[in-house]
Order: C-alpha cells, then sequence, then structure tokens
C-alpha cells in the first residue's frame, strides 16, 4: 500500500470511527435516559443523534423518540417523567398506596396525552390490585376528558364494567356495557360467557343427573324382570361395537391429529359410551311410544350437557362462545 | 384446545368443498421439479395453478412463489388504483445487506418495483434509477382465498446492500410509486453493536385493538426487527383477516404499516395460520428447502443479526418436527454454535412446552423432539404463544423422565452463567395481543412467573448483556424485567 493510500486509510478510518464514537454515547446516553424515566434529557441525546447520524438506523430511531417525546411534552417533560417512573416501577412493587399515590399526581397533571395515558396505566392497576371504587373513579375521569381516544374511552368503559363485575354485580356490567348500543369487545365476551357458564350450569347438572339417576332406576327394572337376557339384548355385541367404534372413533383420529386434544375427545367419547350404555338398558324398561320418547327426550339433554362440561373442563369454550 | 378445531374444522370443511389447493393446506412437494414460470396451461374447469421462480438481481439465493392462481415477474401493467397497501418488510436473505418487501394492490396491477435509495430527497423526486437511487424488480401473485376472493400481491428482495444503513424506498412501477418508506439493515455478522428486538404473538381476532396498540408499542420502543410466534389470524385462510392484520389501526392516528413497512416482521406458522397459501404468499423468508420441507422451504427457517442467531420453527407438523425438521435444527444450531460470530441463540416457534395450567397443556412429544437439541447447543431464550398469557420458566437444561430439569438459578431466575455458558434455557410465553386471554398459573416447578396479561416482550443484546423487557401492550406498565451477561 502507498504512503498516500495508507494516510487515506487511516484518515477515512478516524472518519467512521470518530462519527460513530461520538454518536453511540448520544444514542447510549438517550436510552439511559429513557431508562432513568428523564424525557428532557432523552430528547437531547436524540436530538444529537438525529443531527449526527444522518442516515443511519439510528437516526431514524431518534426521529420516532422525538415525535413520540414532542406529542407527550406538556407541563415540561415533568408528567411524563413520573408516568414512565410509574411505568417501570416493577409489578410487585406497584402496590395499593403506590398507585393510589400516582392517581393523586395524575389528577394534578395538565391536560395531555400523558394524563390521558397515566389514568390507563394506573386504573388496571387499581382494578388488579382490588381497589374497585378507586378504579372505577378514574375510569369515569377519562370517559370525561375530551382528549381521550376512541381506544382509550373504550378501554375506560371496560375497566368500569370490569370494576363492576369483580364487585359483584356482573349483570350491572353488561348492562354498562350495552347501554350506548351494542357492545362489543373481549371485556363484553367474557362477561358474556362468564354468565352463560354460570346460568346454564345448574341445567346441566340437573339434565344429566335426572338422566343418570333415572336411566339407573330404570335399568335396574329392566334386568331383574328380563335378566341377562334382557342385558344380551340391550347390548348385543354388534351393538356395542357399532358403539364404541362411534365413540372411539373420533377419539382416535384426535389422538392421530393432535395429541393435545385427544383427552377431550376421550372425555366425551367414555361419557357418551356410559350415557348411551345406561338409556339401552332403560329403554328396555319403558313400554309405550310416549314413555321411550320423553326417554330419548332426557337423553339427547344428557347428552348435551356432558358435552358442555366436557367443553368448559377443556378451556376451549372461551373462542366458542 | 377447542379453539384450534375451529380453524381446523372449517379449513377442512373448506378443503372438502374447495379442494387442497384453494385452502393452501396441502403445498406442492418442494423436492419437485423446478416450476415453470407464469401461469400453467389450465384445462376448461381446473384450477389455474402457477408458480414463479427467479433469483433477484444481485440476491445470492433465488425465490419461489407458492402455487397461487397467477404468478409472475413484475410488468408495467396497472391497474384502475394500483396504490400499495399492507407494505411490511422481512428479511429472506442476509440481514445486514438485504431486505425483502411484500405489498397488495388492485387486482389489475402487475407492476412490482422498488426504488431505493439512501437519499430522500432523491428518492422523492425520481421516476426510475439513477445517480443515487437504484431499482429492484420484484414479482406478482394472485390467489383466491377461501371465499373466492382475489387478492394481488406483490414482492420483492433487495440485496447488496451496505450494513446498519437507513433505506429509503418506494413501490409499484413508473408513474405510479407510493410515498417514501425507510428500512435498516443490520449491523455486519458478528458486530457487537446493540440491538433491540420485540416479540409478540397470536393476535387472531385483534380484541380490544390490542394487535395495532402492540405495534404502536413496538414502534415506540425502537425494535429494530420484530419476532412473531405464530396465530396472527383465527382462520389461515380467510383473506379479510389478513387484510386486518396487515392494516390493523389503533384508532388514534397510528396503522400498523407505519411499523411493519420499517421494521422487519419474522414469522413462525401457528395453527390457525395453517401454513395457508395467504400467509405463504404475503410474507418473505428464508426458502432454505430442506427434506419435505413445505412453503418452499419458509415452514422454518434461521436468521442472523448482529452476535446473535435466530431460529424460527414450525411445530404444527407433527409429520416432520421429530424427523426432517429436527435435523435441520441440529445442522442449523451446530453451524450456529460453530460461529465465532454468534454469540446468542434465539428460537421462536408457537406451542409452548413449558407452560402451568394454561388452555393448552404443554406439548410433551414437541419436548421430546426438540429440548434436548436445545440443550446441546445452548438455546439462550425460546418464545412461544398459543397460550394467550405472560409465563417466564427457570433455567431449564435437561430431562427426567420427559420433565424438564430445572438449572442453576441466579438473581430474579435468570441462568447462572459459567465460563460464557447460561445454566439453562429460559423458556417464554408471551402471546394474546389481540386473541381472547387465558388463565395461567405460577404452581409449577418450572415456572418462574406467570401473568394472564396482554404483553409484547423488547430484548436487548449489548454485546455479551441481555435483558429482556416484558410490557403490557395495553399500559406499557412493566410485567416483568430480567437479563444476564454473559461473562
Ligand atoms: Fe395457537
Amino acid at each position: 500500500m502507498s504512503a498516500r493510500a495508507a494516510s487515506f486509510a487511516l484518515a477515512l478510518m478516524c472518519l467512521v470511527t470518530g462519527s460513530s464514537a461520538r454518536a453511540q454515547p448520544a444514542r447510549e446516553r438517550a436510552l439511559a435516559a429513557e431508562r432513568a424515566a428523564d424525557p428532557a434529557a432523552a430528547r437531547a441525546a436524540w436530538q444529537a443523534v438525529a443531527a449526527e447520524q444522518h442516515g443511519s438506523r439510528d437516526a431514524a430511531h431518534a426521529r420516532t423518540r422525538l415525535e413520540w417525546l414532542a406529542a407527550r411534552s406538556e407541563g415540561d417533560l415533568a408528567p411524563l417523567a413520573s408516568l414512565m417512573r410509574y411505568q417501570v416501577t416493577p409489578l410487585e412493587e406497584r402496590t395499593i398506596e403506590v398507585a393510589s399515590a400516582f392517581a393523586q399526581v395524575v389528577e394534578e397533571m395538565p391536560e395531555g396525552r400523558v394524563r390521558v395515558e397515566s389514568r390507563a396505566a394506573v386504573a388496571d392497576d387499581l382494578l388488579r390490585l382490588g381497589a374497585l371504587s378507586h378504579a372505577r373513579a378514574v375510569f369515569e375521569a377519562q370517559l370525561r376528558d375530551g382528549l381521550a381516544g376512541e381506544g382509550e374511552r373504550r378501554g375506560a368503559r371496560d375497566g368500569v364494567a370490569r370494576a363492576l363485575a369483580r364487585g359483584g354485580d356482573e349483570s350491572g356490567a353488561l348492562d354498562y356495557l350495552e347501554r350506548d348500543g351494542p357492545a362489543a369487545g373481549g371485556t363484553y365476551e367474557a362477561l358474556r360467557r362468564e354468565r352463560l357458564v354460570r346460568v346454564s350450569t345448574p341445567f346441566a347438572a340437573a339434565a344429566l343427573g335426572l338422566y343418570v339417576l333415572l336411566s339407573l332406576a330404570l335399568g335396574l327394572r329392566a334386568l331383574a324382570r328380563g335378566g341377562a337376557a334382557a342385558a344380551r339384548a340391550a347390548w348385543a355385541p354388534q351393538r356395542a361395537a357399532a358403539a364404541v367404534w362411534i365413540a372411539l372413533g373420533p377419539a382416535l383420529l384426535a389422538a392421530w391429529y393432535d395429541a393435545e386434544a385427544a383427552d377431550t375427545f376421550l372425555a366425551l367419547c367414555a361419557g357418551t359410551l356410559i350415557l348411551t350404555a345406561l338409556g339401552s338398558i332403560a329403554g328396555r324398561a319403558v313400554a309405550g311410544r310416549a314413555g321411550r320418547a320423553a326417554l330419548s327426550a332426557l337423553a339427547v339433554l344428557a347428552h348435551l350437557a356432558l358435552a358442555w362440561w366436557v367443553l368448559l373442563g377443556s378451556g376451549g369454550l372461551v373462542s366458542f362462545l | 384446545m377447542v379453539d384450534k378445531h375451529i380453524g381446523r374444522t372449517l379449513a377442512f370443511a373448506a378443503f372438502l368443498v374447495l379442494g387442497c389447493q384453494e385452502t393452501g393446506l396441502v403445498e406442492e412437494d418442494a423436492g419437485g421439479p423446478p416450476p415453470a414460470d407464469g401461469a400453467a396451461p389450465s384445462d376448461a374447469g381446473a384450477p389455474v395453478e402457477a408458480m414463479h421462480s427467479y433469483t433477484p438481481a444481485g440476491c445470492g439465493y433465488s425465490v419461489t412463489t407458492p402455487p397461487v392462481t397467477e404468478a409472475g415477474a413484475s410488468e408495467d401493467v396497472f391497474g384502475p388504483s394500483p396504490s400499495a397497501d399492507h407494505i411490511h418488510v422481512s428479511w429472506a436473505g442476509p440481514s445486514h445487506s438485504s431486505f425483502a418487501v411484500n405489498w397488495r394492490s388492485d387486482t389489475g396491477t402487475l407492476a412490482s418495483r422498488v426504488l431505493y435509495s439512501t437519499d430522500r430527497a432523491a428518492l422523492s423526486a425520481a421516476d426510475g434509477s439513477g445517480g443515487a437511487v437504484f431499482e429492484q424488480l420484484g414479482h406478482h401473485m394472485l390467489f383466491r382465498d377461501l371465499a373466492r376472493r382475489t387478492t394481488r400481491v406483490h414482492e420483492a428482495h433487495v440485496c447488496g446492500l451496505s450494513p446498519s444503513t437507513e433505506y429509503f424506498y418506494r413501490l409499484g412501477g413508473p408513474g405510479h410509486w407510493s410515498a417514501v418508506f425507510s428500512t435498516a439493515t443490520a449491523p455486519s455478522p458478528g458486530a457487537s453493536d446493540a440491538f433491540t428486538f420485540a416479540v409478540t404473538g397470536d393476535s387472531r381476532g385483534n380484541e380490544e385493538q390490542a394487535w395495532a396498540i402492540s405495534q404502536r408499542r413496538v414502534r415506540d420502543a425502537l425494535a429494530d426487527f420484530e419476532l412473531f410466534s405464530g396465530d396472527a389470524v383465527i382462520l389461515g385462510t380467510a383473506q379479510d383477516q389478513w387484510d386486518d392484520f396487515w392494516s390493523a389501526d389503533d384508532g388514534a392516528g397510528f396503522d400498523v404499516q407505519q411499523l411493519l413497512s420499517s421494521t422487519p416482521l419474522m414469522m413462525v406458522n401457528g395453527n390457525h395460520d395453517a401454513l395457508a397459501v395467504n400467509f405463504v404468499a404475503q410474507t418473505a423468508f428464508a426458502q432454505d428447502t430442506f427434506m419435505n420441507e413445505r412453503a418452499q422451504g419458509e415452514e422454518w427457517y434461521s436468521f442472523d443479526y448482529g452476535n446473535a442467531h435466530f431460529v424460527m420453527l414450525d411445530d404444527n407438523d407433527r409429520e416432520l418436527w421429530g424427523t426432517s425438521e429436527a435435523m435441520w435444527l441440529e445442522q442449523d444450531l451446530s453451524a450456529a454454535e460453530a460461529n465465532p460470530a454468534v454469540e446468542w441463540i434465539f428460537v421462536t416457534h408457537h406451542r409452548p412446552f413449558y407452560t402451568c395450567m394454561s388452555t393448552h397443556s404443554p406439548d410433551t412429544s414437541l419436548r421430546a423432539a426438540w429440548q434436548e437439541i436445545f440443550d446441546r447447543h445452548h438455546v439462550d431464550v425460546v418464545f412461544t404463544g398459543h397460550n394467550h398469557v405472560y409465563e417466564r420458566s427457570r433455567p431449564i437444561r435437561g430431562l427426567s423422565g420427559g420433565q424438564g430439569v430445572i438449572a442453576a438459578e441466579g438473581l430474579n431466575g435468570a441462568p447462572v452463567i459459567t465460563g460464557g455458558t447460561a445454566s439453562g434455557t429460559v423458556y417464554l410465553v408471551a402471546a394474546g395481543v389481540g386473541a381472547p386471554l387465558y388463565e395461567v398459573s405460577t404452581s409449577c416447578a418450572t415456572t418462574y412467573s406467570a401473568r394472564a396479561e396482554r404483553t409484547y416482550v423488547t430484548v436487548r443484546v449489548n454485546g455479551r448483556e441481555l435483558q429482556v423487557t416484558v410490557r403490557n401492550a395495553m399500559t406499557d406498565s412493566m410485567v416483568d424485567q430480567f437479563g444476564w451477561t454473559k461473562g
């Protein structure tokens, strides 16, 4: 390499390393300031990054961060600093005392994005910590804030409903969400699901219990009357084989297709087989079309109740309902 | 476990009604003869099926489309409203020297060009290449979804770029260029430059606009790229759901394209995505086809960023995960471990094999197939979803009777580092930016912490130092934070 080329390479190297050595601290300074919840220092450092690192990925980051800070600069960044401090407080340290104190700070904040975002953060913690009426008050303040966006307002409405439901007033929560027309969203669906499960469970238990008791009683009567012949007729090998195949087929398919689903299908199959076996022997003790129809109808209800329970147990109903 | 069956049952019904090709359930045999360019001649009544294969100029790799209704090279043909939307970037080649971009247009537009430059002003003024502005030609695809609705998407691969540089780009063709977007290349391989990546998953359903909100947070957290652990949509063959995924907004002026047009989104297949043609046609990942691998080699892949290696796996293919995928995984991780430029190894897949009392129980057969490979190659963190909760395992290394063995544990559940190696792998479940929240428990021995919250994860890698921050996507409050330094 000629001396000229070497000095040129050296100059180039100095230029490259020099500029990154200057910019690297600015970026690190900015990130450290963000971590330390010091938005004013972060803003100054990002401005330095944007100026020095034109065209780099750091410059793109600096632009993003500067826009973000500018949108939250009310009160000379002091409200933002307190929100950032609150948000980085570890979950276990965000106790009722800490959250209540911050809620107080939030209500004294000047109007702006930070106040809206602070309410969303603190109200969620108050709700999690069981300070239901305080949480509800913060959500309601959010709803009165003209700067809250549509998403934030929906979040606040959901929050009020969750506070009501946590306090035991499930139907009040649903009414609240339905007040302004058709309601939707995760909270609404979850509340409706809970109510449906609570209301339907006693009916399912009653249908299943009644059917099992009745078919056991009738089955015993059929056995007492007809003895082994009745059992052989009710559970003839072909019928039993067909029932086993109908019940186990899906379980086998499930096990082959997705092991995770096999337990659910096995529970369904075993339950279905037992209910069917009970019904077929009970049916021999019932004479007349009306009686058999009634027993069949009850059997259908019992099967539905069984399916309902198995699906509830599998947890999969969360996506169905 | 039933939720997945809705998708599967519907997809199966669609399969019966429409045939495999329309649902995207069946991919072509990846080992078959190279496909011909352009549309294959069709018999009357038979579904038209086309594939297109080419090597993008300057890229050292070839690109093959999935079988679709139409596929071909960019042509300067424009429909009545040719403007690009659903713009998102990813890497199919080296992250420090390339990027891939996908977008949608009206069905009549075939122009699939990218203009790019490091000079924003020059690019804004340009109608073609010249000076500081360069051009790359991509390809277009037309596919039909479950509802037989047609969608035209485009894809282009830009290569030969400089590391750690922001590139501005526009999409379309002469006279019809999009607005200016930008993305940035990764640092040189092995560089110890600090970087941040985000992890999200299970956006399906987009409840509470959590998908868009999480993406706004990811943008504001300055992520250089994002990993997505699967289940973008409820039904992978329903294009309207993908349309929502690529265009969701938070109701306050942010739409996900603002992030995804600049921050590469690296995805794995979830059980709901079903590796549908929609998924494959709208994303671009490395086509490193391995034995029996589907989706033209995009079913599983890996990439490097700075001093880290990322492995993206498909855990929905029971036939393959313990056979060819495990073989590929072993090879890929061996190479990564032997590569002196790699300090960190992160794995992403969909179904957790460490999760506690949530809707889906841990997948023990997956654990049996993969954990030993993760252990041997000292994977640092595994990211999963499927259970819509947040969960962090204790460091785990080794199996005893099929159960994970808890390794030496340092401060705050972090692994202990000896000679630069961590005592165990930390397994995260962090998903639910849109899917219904599930319940979870901390009562399992392998669980360090668990919360039923919608979270997004950011991971800061700074040389040999790692910091993982988990925040609530809705409130941005801290949910968990941990990390370690490798000596
Ligand atoms: Fe899933």
